[in-house]
């Protein structure tokens, strides 16, 4: 890339007074302080009263009652993947466990009860008895995403999942298959959908 | 000596070893599956493929001998042999064997117990071309149940026949063949005859790739994560240099360690599976003690102790010191012995010293290698008896029936088990039985205090062999039971005593072991090293 | 009642109504604060304690109070302690000395009921004669405050804090005290009340542009806010003098400073826009109303300022140390000095402008 040279004369008399350059910063932030303090200043935060006010004109999302929709691309809340016949489709491989910077996730595997339906996948052959993820190790890198060979861990789009206790915070199994019911459409926060576990 | 030149560098090696051998000795990597050096040469892998300087075609390494050549044809005027692995040419060679062995190989290294360990994995990085040209479906092959401890996942097999040799020339069984023709080939044993002789364990060991797993390790944990520890076995007298892997505090398989003066690559299923049962075993974690009525009751170290010489010191006046006797143990280390010997000779005075031992079994296996399982059951028989000047406990059985002995100290560490055969009856006209062990058995529970102890994963120490060999063995595992471990629990007891003991670490009580008795001479804790030592 | 009774007996009302000013704007500001920097910045603010975010301040006190006081080991205590004390006093006395009324005549209050033989009562705590003098004095003394913190923390970020605080006000009082030089060459008296009087009766002094302007300046440095506070300024300070103080120690360095952004906006409106004056309107017309309208009229005045400050702090970007002291020694100094100069020349040529 070529780099451009902008010279730019900052010793004008104009900008050494400092005040008109003043002058015009401050219209510009009255002009702000108007658009929103005139319609908002006796807006109260119910979800009724939060409409009247367009996302368009303000940054602020009147939380609990309003939501903010992810990109894509979010890293949130992990979740475990199931095949059609609601399988887990994580092998206990713990590539995820090792690939985790933050050495948060605990796996103990065992033969699966699916077993025998693939004699000749010894994939299928070996599930989790135990996985957790301690979300509160976690930093949210989306390795174990990227390490799982089986497509099973994900991380969702949820980011509002706060816990009371320690205990709470770490997600087991049933959890996060849980996590995949409510997000394996993508549509968590578009449908006002909540987590419905013990905080 | 003929003077090669392998991969650039000159060597001067004796004539008729292999190329591979020469290369691992001299630390240069030549990639292999099938060669093993305790087995014979099968050159059926064709991985070891190097070019050989004036040979018309790639030799294999592990069957090509290191050869002296006339001085009219030595390369260069004095090279015998010019050998280079990483040519051009090998280095295809390599890539195509590769390429081969995975044709048709299922690829699941996320759930194979090998991956991480795996040959196949590490030439694959190492020499692989690194992607698939066959777009063709792989042949699946079952998994199979070989035996009692050993699995089989035929499609990940890359037929290198160590397996199949094991069995003929280590184990002597001939239990596996491979069956079949090309791609439809694999290993089998012969119907109706599972593969179970004692040594079975070791195929999965010595299988370069997953194809061989044990059922026991079969999904329990991830090579990578394994922290290992070696150690002696303690199944037998033989005294088998093993590793202990484990993971979170709890073991999770045991491999063989090689020493060539004790077991080679081997060991027996029974030191491999047998930490199960010591592991799960009941402990006790406090010590305990029995009052009059009989019931137990949880105490501390430091009062049973108190109250263990209190009641020692009474009867040491009423009767003569030589009423206590004192059983070291054949299952416990060879400090834990010096330490209860001292005990007895020089700080409470009596020479009633005994060396209590589990029978000896008429389990005695010799495979056709020479591999043997003993039937003396007992880790440390030799070294009990050398330190404890006793042959066993028959002696202090006596004294006890005749009332000569009143008060009895006793190491335990037998594991699974209590009282010996005929024992109990014996022990019920004792006045005073102190016990320290760390299984919660009848024994334990009949003893007026029984001062816990933790099982051979959990401490460090030495046994020696039935060839008279001293080996270290170390901890792998923090305990399971007492807090506290035997010899800590023994020197307590000896400052308890006598105030002038100071306890010190079990290197140095070895060390002072090795001063004080003249089949350690010489040795030192440290001088053990990986392989053990013979009396000097 | 005799007159000493019923002087002390209106002091100490005037005392607790000034103070009660000062205290519930210092709130009032503190929201304002957080809800117009909201606005700025398209955002909302705090909206949810009490009437869409009215309580907010209150509940932010409450947690001041109720949080753990941590003094850490390492501090000089007595130092330490009485830093916030010394900050907050002075932000609190210089309302003594502000006239925030039109003068209560005697015949128009109620008062007498309790049998008091009053004068007209001066809306104004201590009425005395040297009343710039003595602001521009009690001010100065807020940055002990800020030098004791700053050292008693025995640490390097609230120590530069402290000295940058101290270089500023330094360099800020001497176009400060120039300007109103200004003021009191126009007032012809240093006394406040006389002030106010003489531009109620002329014209108010904001016709003295310049002066006016250099006062604003040098009021925004003395009072640490954006675009001067460097003695605070996270990036390089941490959080500056006050970084080691938690609770409501802090709290007490936070009411300082807001106590002082509405004395401050008191000062610029007694000094340039006639203090409590109504313009085109006879404050004692009307009796009690129309002292009370002064009264309204000089909060308006103040609101107004607060806004500036607030607005101006969100606005404008923070100086460079060496830009600071530029604009104090090389700008607001010599621009301060030909004020002076300027204004008496004036006064000379236009005598009869005012007196
Ligand atoms: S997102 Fe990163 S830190 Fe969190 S569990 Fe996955 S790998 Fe570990
Ligand atoms: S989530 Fe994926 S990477 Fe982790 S253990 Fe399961 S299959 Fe392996
Ligand atoms: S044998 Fe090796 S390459 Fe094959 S699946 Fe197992 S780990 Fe992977
Ligand atoms: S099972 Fe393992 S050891 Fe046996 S032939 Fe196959 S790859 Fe070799
Ligand atoms: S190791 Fe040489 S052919 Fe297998």
């Amino acid at each position: 890339m070529a780099t451009k040279t902008i010279s730019v004369d900052i010793k004008t008399v104009k900008n050494d007074v400092y005040l008109v350059e003043i002058f015009k910063g401050l219209l510009l932030t009255l002009k702000h302080f108007l658009k929103i303090g005139a319609k908002s200043a006796y807006l109260a935060p119910t979800e009724r009263r939060a409409g009247k006010l367009s996302t368009n004109n303000r940054a602020t999302i009147q939380y609990p009652e309003e939501k903010w929709v992810p990109y894509p691309q979010y890293r949130g809340l992990h979740r475990l993947n199931k095949d059609e016949q609601d399988r887990t489709k994580c092998v206990a491989c713990e590539m995820c466990a090792t690939a985790c910077p933050a050495d948060c996730i605990f796996i103990e595997a065992e033969r699966s009860p699916w077993a025998d339906e693939f004699p000749n996948d010894p994939k299928r052959e070996k599930h989790p008895k135990i996985y957790e993820i301690d979300v509160l190790r976690c930093i949210f890198c989306g390795f174990c995403e990227e390490a799982c060979p089986c497509e099973a861990i994900e991380l969702t789009e949820i980011y509002d999942f706060a816990a009371y206790s320690r205990e709470n915070a770490v997600y087991d199994k049933e959890k996060l298959e849980r996590v995949y019911d409510l997000t394996k459409d993508g549509k968590f926060y578009q449908e006002g959908r909540k987590l419905d576990f013990e905080f | 000596m003929p003077k090669i030149k392998l991969n650039g560098r000159v060597l001067e090696v004796e004539a008729g070893k292999t190329i591979l051998q020469v290369a691992s000795e001299n630390g240069i990597e030549i990639p292999h599956y099938c060669y093993h050096p305790k087995l014979s040469v099968a050159g059926n892998c064709r991985m070891c493929l190097v070019e050989v300087q004036g040979m018309p075609k790639l030799a294999t390494a592990c069957s090509t001998p290191i050869m002296n050549s006339p001085p009219a044809r030595k390369i260069d005027g004095e090279f015998d042999m010019v050998i280079n692995s990483k040519s051009e040419e090998a280095a295809a060679a390599q890539k195509s064997v590769m390429e081969f062995l995975l044709l048709n190989h299922p690829t699941d290294c996320p759930v194979c117990d090998k991956a991480g360990e795996c040959r196949l994995q590490d030439y694959s990085y190492g020499y692989g071309r690194g992607y698939r040209r066959a777009v063709e479906e792989k042949t699946p092959k079952p998994k199979k149940d070989l035996g009692p401890n050993i699995a089989l996942y035929t499609q990940r097999c890359i037929l290198c026949s160590r397996c199949v040799r094991f069995c003929d020339e280590i184990v002597g069984s001939h239990e596996l063949a491979i069956a079949n023709r090309g791609c439809h080939d694999e290993i089998v044993t012969y119907p109706g005859k599972p593969l179970e002789n004692r040594l079975s364990g070791n195929v999965a060991d010595i299988c370069p790739v997953g194809a061989l797993v044990t059922k026991d390790f079969l999904f329990s944990a991830r090579v990578w994560n394994l922290k290992k520890t070696s150690s002696v076995c303690s199944g037998c007298s033989a005294g088998c240099n093993i590793q202990i892997e484990t993971m979170a505090e709890k073991i999770k398989r045991i491999q063989p360690k090689n020493n060539e003066n004790v077991n080679s690559y081997w060991i027996c299923d029974d030191g491999r599976f047998g930490y199960n049962e010591i592991q799960d075993a009941k402990r006790i974690k406090y010590p305990r003690k029995k009052d009059q009525s009989g019931n137990l009751s949880q105490t501390d170290l430091k009062t049973a102790i108190a109250e263990v010489v209190e009641k020692v010191n009474s009867l040491k006046k009423i009767y003569k010191p030589k009423a206590i006797g004192f059983l070291g143990s054949a299952h416990a280390s060879n400090e834990e012995n010096f330490l209860l010997n001292k005990l007895a000779r020089k700080i409470v005075g009596s020479s009633n010293v005994g060396l209590r031992a589990a029978e000896i079994t008429n389990d005695e296996v010799v495979f056709k290698s020479g591999f043997k399982i003993y039937g003396d059951k007992t880790p440390n028989r030799f070294g009990a008896k050398v330190i404890l000047g006793s042959e066993n406990a028959q002696e202090i059985y006596e004294k006890i029936k005749n009332g000569e002995i009143k008060a009895l100290f006793l190491l335990g560490g037998i594991p699974e088990t209590g009282f010996l055969p005929h024992e109990e009856e014996i022990f019920s006209k004792l006045e005073l039985l102190v016990v320290v062990d760390y299984l919660d058995s009848d024994l334990t529970q009949s003893a007026d205090f029984s001062l816990g102890g933790k099982n051979y994963f959990e401490k460090q120490g030495t046994f020696t062999n039935v060839q008279e060999r001293v080996q270290k063995f170390n901890q792998a595992v923090s305990s399971q039971g007492s807090f506290v471990s035997d010899v800590e629990i023994l020197q307590e007891l000896m400052v308890a005593f006598d105030k002038s003991w100071k306890e010190i670490a079990v290197s140095e009580i070895f060390n002072q072991l090795a001063k004080e008795n003249e089949f350690f001479r010489g040795m030192t804790f440290y001088k053990l090293g990986q392989e053990g030592m013979l009396k000097q | 009642m005799d007159a000493f009774t019923q002087n002390l007996i209106f002091t100490v009302l005037k005392i607790a109504f000034v103070l009660t000013f000062t205290l519930l704007g210092v709130t009032m500001v503190i929201l304002a604060e957080r809800r117009f920097s909201a606005f700025i910045q398209d955002r909302l603010g705090p909206n949810r304690t009490w009437f869409g975010g009215l309580g907010q301040s209150f509940a932010d006190g409450i947690k001041l109070i109720v949080k753990e006081d941590v003094i850490p080991n390492h501090v000089d205590r007595l130092v330490y302690l009485l830093a916030p004390v010394v900050m907050m006093t002075p932000a609190l006395m210089i309302g003594a000395v502000i006239p925030f009324g039109a003068t209560i005549p005697s015949g128009e209050l109620w008062l007498p009921l309790l049998g008091a033989n009053l004068e007209n009562l001066v809306l104004q705590i201590a009425n005395i004669n040297v009343g710039i003098l003595y602001f521009v004095s009690v001010t100065s003394i807020g940055v002990y405050g800020i030098v004791m913190g700053g050292w008693a923390q025995n640490n390097k970020y609230s120590l530069l804090g402290a000295l940058r605080a101290s270089a500023q006000m330094i360099s800020y009082e001497l176009p400060l005290g120039l300007s109103v030089v200004a003021v009191v060459l126009m007032a012809g008296s240093l006394s406040l009340g006389e002030i106010v009087k003489v531009q109620q009766e002329g014209f108010w002094f904001i016709l003295n542009f310049p002066a006016f302007l250099v006062f604003l300046i040098a009021v925004f440095a003395e009072t640490n806010r954006l675009p001067f506070d460097l003695a605070e300024c996270e990036q390089e300070l941490v959080a500056g003098y006050h970084t080691e103080y938690s609770s409501m120690k802090f709290g007490m360095f936070l009411l300082a400073e807001y106590a002082n952004l509405i004395t401050s906006s008191a000062f610029i409106v007694t000094l340039f826009f006639g203090g409590w004056d109504v313009p085109f309107y006879d404050e004692t017309a009307h009796g009690l109303a129309g002292v009370l309208l002064s009264v309204i009229v000089f909060a308006i005045k103040i609101s107004f300022f607060v806004f500036l400050f607030i607005w101006v702090r969100w606005s404008l970007p923070r100086f460079r140390y060496d830009q600071l002291m530029h604009l104090g020694w090389k700008r607001l100094l010599p621009i301060s000095l030909a004020t002076v100069v300027g204004t008496a020349i004036l006064m000379v040529l236009f005598k009869d402008l005012y007196h």
